[in-house]
């Protein structure tokens, strides 16, 4: 889930697997590549 | 008689008094060098409990060092170390730790209790299908996140997946969902 979005990037949070919950830069080189499709929720 | 026995303890006295020097100086040795081991020790230790030259309990160090943290998420940090040669001269470097200042979401409403309350699971191992602090999965997160803000959204990743309406990367804002596969050169 996006967190933060600035002129800085995108932050997301997420449930990693080797580190638990954590927040991480979405414009890293790892999530960049993995990424499939982002949704915004109907609320 | 008793102007006798009075006489003669002095004598005792002073004879044991005299037997005493031999033994002496050995142990006074000893104890001097005790003492200057000591001193020297002493002097090597950092004074933890030393706040502004005055003496504070460790509880009172953490409880202002505590404070220290919460009052000021200051984004510079200067740390100042002092030595002191052995021939007295004084050695001072200063350390500027620039510390980045943590980013405040831009949520609104909502989404910002949501982001609140999955940064509070923050440190959660992960475990598949776990869904309690002890353990959760990608999908549980968010669920939980959602469920505290008193929103139900669905359980598993697939259904999360089509619950919104897809938005372009460029366009991402606070809260929304992104979906991430397994590495590209496994797909």
């Amino acid at each position: 889930m996006v967190t933060v979005v600035d002129e800085e990037g995108v932050e997301f949070i997420h449930a990693s697997t080797s580190l638990g919950v954590i927040e991480n830069s979405f414009e890293a080189d790892y999530y960049l590549s993995r990424f499939i499709r982002a949704v915004r929720p109907k609320l | 008689m008793q102007s006798e026995k009075t006489k003669v303890r002095p004598i005792a006295k002073a004879r044991i008094a005299a037997c005493r020097p031999v033994t002496n100086p050995t142990w006074q040795r000893y104890y001097g060098l005790a003492l200057v081991l000591l001193l020297l020790a002493s002097s090597c230790q950092r004074k933890l409990n030393q706040h502004n030259g005055r003496y504070y309990s460790a509880r009172d160090m953490a409880r202002m060092k505590h404070g220290q943290r919460v009052a000021g998420p200051s984004a510079t940090k200067t740390k100042t170390k002092t030595t002191t040669a052995g021939s007295g001269g004084v050695a001072t470097t200063t350390k500027v730790v620039i510390k980045r200042p943590l980013r405040t979401g831009n949520a609104t409403g909502v989404l910002a209790s949501v982001i609140d309350n999955a940064r509070a699971y923050q440190g959660t191992p992960y475990l598949f299908g776990g869904t309690t602090r002890m353990g959760m999965d990608c999908s549980a997160l968010l669920q939980l996140s959602f469920a505290e803000a008193g929103i139900t959204i669905p359980r598993s990743s697939n259904e999360q997946a089509a619950w919104g309406d897809p938005v372009k990367p460029t366009e991402l804002r606070p809260g929304d969902f992104l979906f991430f596969g397994a590495s590209p050169a496994r797909r």
